[in-house]
């Protein structure tokens, strides 16, 4: 059984539940990020967070996987005072949202005072709460960035363990290896890291608190990353526990720590496609399947 | 009827009344730590006079308090919410306690409540409606879940709730109750629907009736029910013929309709009716309606 900790499935299809449900994906988290383009309204945002709790929850149930979320104020678009105050105080009212595991995607994208703004007070909102926090690093200086990120974890003093450090790569791991925090790999087929890599990391440094993740969206980038390092870390000789271990067990203890990741969703194989969310299907004229 | 005696006690009852008649069931029902948890966040609440972190706390109330259902206390409790949910109850209270923070801005908080609230957070706003002062502002949220296409909110509002009735202008309160009919709640759960039948209701109640049966289709029995108030011309008689039958439901329902027309030719058919029913339930409705028939002349 394979665990995404990190995918956006707004942007997919049925056609990628369908296809990650048959690779063996059985759960998901989802940070709230943007969406490729500003939002220039707060009223955006309270639909995006709700089809996170919603709509997006009850699709992936429809192919047998449970989905689980982050809410947060993502770093880019924290850089927007039209509506960086007004989704930052939504955000605790959706983390009380049953379902939600933590606070996510939040970090430094372009290193602005802005986001820093709106990085330490959901930091400290995570803290407060005591659940796990999802942080992004940047695409760009991203070294100083991650370091920036630690620090900033530190001054804030939330524990290390609600933490997990995201999109790392042979620079930064080594930093964050330093810490108490969990680290994630985003596998993606060009940029950020590939599976071939990410094996390299892991013969190297082990398993503790090693976590890999698709970070599919609505971009190029490919829903099955998380079976296909599974695949990798087969192939290279990792035994049946270790793989179980980067790709199932460690996401899951990890959003475990929120109270709020249930496990009995992930370990019921139940798909009912009589149901309806809010009276909507995602069948359009198929036969219902149960099992 | 108890109906109209408890919404006449609701009237009388303050708003922190009504809370504290909720807080004590949930006392009851919920676990300690969920109370307490409740009971700080009104606490908090109320010393710092902010609704937001009610609204805060809206989600978290079906985990601490549980979604079980709330059993009743001896007292008389205010209308409607006899099948109130331990969740529904902590909601309400949460509503309460902002109409004592900032009554002039109940309404954007009950709407914010409604607006981002998930299904179970809109049912609690909507089961909520009627014991809220000064609810005839929330009618753009009442028709708003009127018009959902989702079976459980839209019975929150059309089944044992008396806001419908209450606040809806005579047009939608018909929608409402012809939505039920067709989507299978049952219109004998409308709250105060008695008083608010008319003619226009009894009209599309009929056509209805009429536009199943030239469809070789059911209709709920208890529809008659909104019609019998206002017959239209040969509804009396349908009814009276429905009293003999096969199905029980149907028998039941048509008995109902007739005990409020109003109308003394339907005596000698219930009469007839009550000599040889063998259903001990349809029998009494039959008893009950002949009684309604005789008080009305």
């Amino acid at each position: 059984m394979l665990f995404d900790p990190h995918i956006h499935l707004a942007s997919r299809t049925t056609d990628d539940y369908e296809r990650m449900a048959k690779a063996g994906i059985r759960g998901v988290v989802e940070p709230a990020f943007w969406q490729g383009q500003p939002r220039t309204q707060v009223g955006t945002f309270i639909d995006y967070f709700n089809s996170l709790v919603g709509w997006e929850r009850f699709r992936a149930s429809q192919f047998g996987i449970a989905h689980f979320c982050t809410i947060a104020l993502n770093p880019k678009e924290a850089n927007d005072p039209r509506i960086s105050r007004d989704v930052l105080d939504l955000v605790p009212r959706y983390l009380e949202k049953d379902g939600v595991v933590g606070v996510g995607e939040i970090g430094y994208d372009d290193v602005t005072d802005a986001e820093e703004k709106a990085f330490a007070e959901q930091l400290e909102l995570a803290k407060k709460l005591a659940v796990p926090a999802l942080i992004h690093t940047p695409h760009r200086d991203k070294k100083k960035g991650t370091e920036r990120t630690l620090a900033l974890v530190k001054e804030v003093g939330i524990p290390e363990d609600l933490v997990i450090v995201d999109h790392n790569n042979e620079e930064t791991l080594p930093l964050v290896l330093e810490t108490a925090c969990w680290r994630g790999h985003s596998i993606y087929p060009d940029t950020k890291m590939t599976e071939e890599r990410m094996v390299g990391l892991l013969k190297r440094y082990g398993t503790e608190r090693m976590i890999v993740n698709s970070a599919a969206d609505w971009g190029k980038s490919d829903p099955l990353k998380v079976p296909k390092t599974a695949d990798a870390m087969r192939a290279a000789g990792f035994d049946e526990e270790q793989v179980q271990t980067v790709c199932w067990h460690n996401p899951i203890r990890f959003f475990e720590q929120s109270g709020r990741l249930d496990r009995t969703l992930l370990e019921s194989d139940k798909i009912d496609q009589t149901l309806l969310f809010e009276g909507n299907s995602v069948l359009r004229g198929q036969q219902p399947r149960r099992q | 009827m108890t109906t109209m005696r408890q919404a006449a006690t609701l009237l009388a009852m303050s708003v922190t009344e009504r809370q504290d008649a909720l807080m004590k069931r949930l006392r009851a029902g919920c676990p300690e730590s969920g109370v307490s948890w409740l009971e700080e966040v009104a606490r908090t609440a109320l010393s710092e006079r902010s609704t937001k972190r009610l609204l805060d706390a809206f989600p978290a109330t079906a985990r601490r308090l549980g979604t079980g259902l709330l059993a009743t206390t001896t007292t008389c409790e205010p209308e409607g919410t006899s099948n109130f949910t331990a969740d529904v109850g902590g909601r309400a209270v949460l509503l309460l306690v902002a109409a004592v923070i900032d009554p002039e801005n109940l309404k954007t908080v009950t709407e914010a409540a409604y607006d981002i609230g998930d299904t179970r957070e809109k049912i609690a706003v909507v089961r909520s409606l009627g014991l809220l002062p000064d609810n005839t502002q929330l009618l753009p949220l009442a028709l708003d879940a009127g018009r959902t296409n989702d079976a459980n909110l839209f019975a929150a509002l059309a089944t044992d709730n008396p806001y419908a009735c209450q606040r809806y202008p005579e047009p939608d309160l018909n929608k409402l109750v012809m939505k039920a009919a067709f989507v299978g709640i049952p219109i004998d759960r409308i709250i105060g629907l008695e008083q608010r039948c008319n003619q226009d209701l009894a009209r599309m109640g009929m056509e209805y009736i009429d536009q199943q049966q030239s469809a070789d289709r059911d209709f709920p029995p208890e529809l008659w029910l909104a019609i019998g108030p206002h017959p239209p011309a040969g509804a009396v008689a349908r009814m009276i013929g429905y009293l003999n039958h096969s199905v029980e439901a149907h028998r039941l329902g048509a008995a109902r309709g007739l005990g409020m027309t109003a109308d003394g030719r339907a005596r000698a058919f219930l009469q007839e009716r009550s000599a040889v029913e063998e259903s001990p339930e349809v029998r009494a409705e039959v008893l009950r309606s002949l009684e309604a028939l005789s008080a009305t002349g």
